[in-house]
């Protein structure tokens, strides 16, 4: 599909992102999963392409484009790669975005320019154990002395954590308030009493680093405060807000890649004698699937436009977020009943893109919380 | 229906029988089965252990007629346990679906006096573990090439060809085989593990059932007696279809059992589990999706007790066993998914077994015949009708 939108930029970018991921990152992509490690080789590569600064402008280290090309970026690499996909939208769309939109200009020349450049990986630590869908509820605690914070608490499913030099994560300065008392930080790593916990073994995404994030008695300077103070909380819904769009499309881009394995599957192998492309339910299937992916492209890069537009897109995001998702996992199964049982056999890719596909619809707000918030903006809160 | 002690009362009528061997089976797979599925997930390898344990209990002669030293009883029976195994771990179940299930109703009904005796009992006291590929298509091509070959030379018959996807192949003593003849006549084979010319050639690395290994099964001019054709000669295909029917059946009771299982653990999480200041049962999402999740449960059990009946009084049920098993499959896979999502960001985590379960749901799908395999037996007897 060719939005009007599109410029030739934007399509030679696609091309160069998808010749990187077909070329180089499709190949890696098993071994990858096999190693279950994170890749710094590979992170280093992406970082030198400018790749983990696409939407920052190029005076804060970023490529200067828009947020169409990122998001076109994020479809190919997770067409072939999960992994590496949500290692770049999670650095750069809940890290790097976050400092550019909400950061003081020392803190943007500090922190952004070193991670849109790639010298510097970063992580968003918001979910705790008894704050996964409630966000609100979080027990992080910042309490202030003279002219510093103090963080003691636990953070938990932080991407890129254990690898990570720079970290925006949230904290409570005002238990009371609830989520108004909910500001947001940036942490560095060494700094003393903060330090990565225990890697989670995931279903899918093996070769994406997910940690914890353990604060004891950390102390950081009042100027690591992102935002004004008691604005943290419309800091990270934003952040969200931006984030749902690379899931989203992560989704899409699996569901993608996907429906490519299936075509190629099909057009090999024939059932009873019949290639099995000349039957109608294998039409149906992939007619469907193309349809119901086509659908969830659309609302994503309109959610792209509108982040370029910069105009409010909670309600277009949320429901990107939440189609695309839903249909990445639906197109992933389907493409596993037309493999049949080779499909189960970890040398089809296609068992793979459905364990990461999955996380799409549990990761930065589960489908039922895109529900909540696609709702409240339709009835008013 | 999942009652507030947290059974699960079943919709088949039961004798007194029956739910004894249930509550036999359900005590041994709680004590016996939730670490080892974890464990031999993580690393695979076979358990010999459990499998043992099983073969005291008597679950492997339970279909087993008494004059061969099983147990006598029926299929529901065998679903009961088979059900019950799987809740905790399904390789299990699908072991004991084929080593209870499929290779002795196949020889009980179709193999001759001396092969009953010189089988059934092994097999019911786990001496001889037996197996069939869970999946392995006749013809290689359309030119009707078999995928395994027979012929007769004297008092033997040599078979040549393969077979993938075999369950436990390295442990495994005795296959379940069928091949073809120079007419084109199908037989089936009784072949023993570790003859001359049989070799395992391959394991698969596959998404889930890592501990029994699927293997690669390759017979180079195997030389087999006459005396271990199943039965007295040509078998029509309606043979092999009524044997995988009882396997299907079984294997139905496998997605039921993981689904089971599932729904438990979400309705357990989702009254623990508080967010925004509440447990989560407490949603109308969630209570609406686990509702979704029961009624899928039920259905799975409605068709499957249907089509054990109509099995187990000798009516067809061709269409009606290949619906049960399909849309167990279905709605297992659909249920298990639902169920991570249930425990959210602690689902996608190995800590916990719900992504297991997703990845044993999903297995259950292939064995014994793909989604469209099953349309494709639903639409030939609808369209004969």
């Amino acid at each position: 599909m060719q939005f009007k939108e599109f410029s030739k930029e934007h399509l030679e970018f696609q091309e160069e992102v998808r010749d990187f991921a077909q070329n180089t990152l499709k190949p890696m992509a098993e071994d990858l999963e096999r190693k279950s490690e994170f890749a710094m080789d590979l992170i280093m590569e992406i970082g030198k392409k400018g790749w983990m600064g696409i939407p920052i402008p190029q005076k804060y280290g970023g490529m200067g484009k828009d947020n169409i090309s990122y998001i076109l970026a994020l479809e190919e690499l997770a067409k072939v790669c999960g992994a590496t996909a949500i290692f770049v939208a999670a650095h750069c769309s809940l890290c790097a975005c976050p400092i550019y939109y909400d950061g003081t200009e020392e803190q943007k020349m500090k922190y952004l320019v070193p991670l849109a450049s790639g010298k510097k990986i970063g992580s968003f630590g918001l979910s705790e154990p008894n704050a996964g869908s409630d966000a609100g509820g979080t027990e992080t605690m910042a309490v202030k002395e003279g002219n510093q914070w103090i963080i003691n608490g636990q953070k938990r499913w932080i991407t890129n954590g254990s690898y990570a030099d720079v970290i925006v994560f949230t904290a409570q300065t005002n238990k009371e308030l609830r989520h108004h008392g909910i500001n947001s930080f940036i942490v560095e790593k060494g700094t003393p009493g903060f330090s990565p916990g225990n890697k989670e073994d995931k279903m899918g995404l093996r070769s994406s680093n997910t940690a914890e994030l353990l604060f004891d008695d950390c102390r950081i300077p009042d100027e690591n405060m992102l935002g004004k103070e008691g604005e943290g909380f419309k800091v990270f819904m934003r952040t969200l807000d931006d984030g749902r769009i690379s899931i989203g499309v992560l989704g899409l881009g699996l569901g993608e890649g996907a429906l490519e394995e299936g075509i190629k599957f099909a057009k090999e192998n024939e059932r009873g004698g019949k290639p099995l492309i000349k039957y109608q339910w294998v039409e149906k299937l992939f007619a469907d699937t193309a349809t119901e992916l086509e659908a969830a492209r659309h609302l994503i890069y309109h959610a792209a436009y509108l982040k370029d537009a910069r105009v409010k897109l909670s309600r277009e995001s949320a429901m990107a977020k939440l189609y695309a998702s839903e249909a990445g996992t639906k197109a992933c199964r389907k493409m596993m009943d037309l493999i049949g049982k080779d499909a189960l056999n970890r040398l089809f890719p296609i068992q793979r893109l459905l364990r990461d596909a999955k996380l799409m619809e549990i990761g930065e707000g589960t489908s039922e919380v895109q529900r909540i918030v696609i709702s409240r903006e339709l009835v008013g809160r | 229906m999942i009652t507030q002690k947290g059974e699960m009362s079943m919709d088949f009528k039961l004798s007194e029988d029956q739910k004894l061997i249930r509550d036999m089976v359900r005590e041994f797979a709680q004590k016996e089965l939730p670490d080892l599925a974890a464990q031999i997930d993580e690393k695979p390898g076979f358990p010999h252990q459990i499998i043992s344990k099983m073969a005291q209990l008597g679950l492997f002669g339970l279909f087993i007629p008494e004059a061969f030293s099983g147990g006598g009883m029926d299929l529901l029976s065998l679903i009961l346990t088979v059900e019950e195994l799987s809740k905790h771990c399904s390789s299990i179940g699908i072991f004991t679906a084929l080593q209870a299930g499929v290779i002795p109703y196949a020889i009980t009904r179709y193999g001759t006096q001396k092969q009953k005796e010189n089988y059934l009992p092994r097999i019911a006291a786990g001496k001889l573990l037996a197996s069939i590929s869970l999946n392995e298509p006749l013809f290689l091509n359309q030119d009707k090439t078999p995928v395994l070959t027979c012929r007769l030379e004297g008092e033997n018959y040599i078979l040549n060809g393969f077979n993938r996807l075999v369950l436990a192949a390295e442990e495994a003593n005795l296959f379940l085989l069928i091949a073809q003849d120079e007419k084109q006549q199908w037989k089936l084979f009784l072949v023993e593990n570790g003859i001359p010319g049989l070799k395992i050639t391959g394991i698969e690395n596959s998404m889930s059932l890592r501990d029994l290994k699927l293997g690669q099964m390759v017979l180079d001019n195997c030389i087999i007696p006459a005396g271990n054709l199943l039965g007295k000669g040509d078998i029509q295909l309606e043979i092999r279809a009524d044997i995988f029917e009882t396997g299907k059946l079984l294997i139905a009771a496998v997605s039921l059992g993981i689904a089971e299982m599932a729904l438990l653990k979400a309705r357990d999480y989702s009254l623990e589990r508080k967010q925004f200041e509440t447990v989560i049962a407490d949603f109308e999402g969630m209570r609406w999706m686990m509702a979704t999740m029961q009624s899928k449960v039920t259905q799975i059990r409605a068709l499957l007790a249907h089509a054990v009946n109509l099995k187990t009084a000798g009516e067809p049920a061709a269409s009606e066993i290949a619906i049960a098993k399909m849309v167990a499959a279905e709605s297992a896979i659909e249920i298990t998914l639902d169920a991570i999502q249930v425990y959210g960001g602690y689902g996608y985590m190995k800590d916990f077994p719900l992504e297991r379960y997703f990845r044993e749901a999903k297995a259950t799908e292939f064995i014994l015949g793909t989604r469209s395999q099953q349309l494709n037996i639903i639409a030939n007897k609808l369209i004969q009708k």
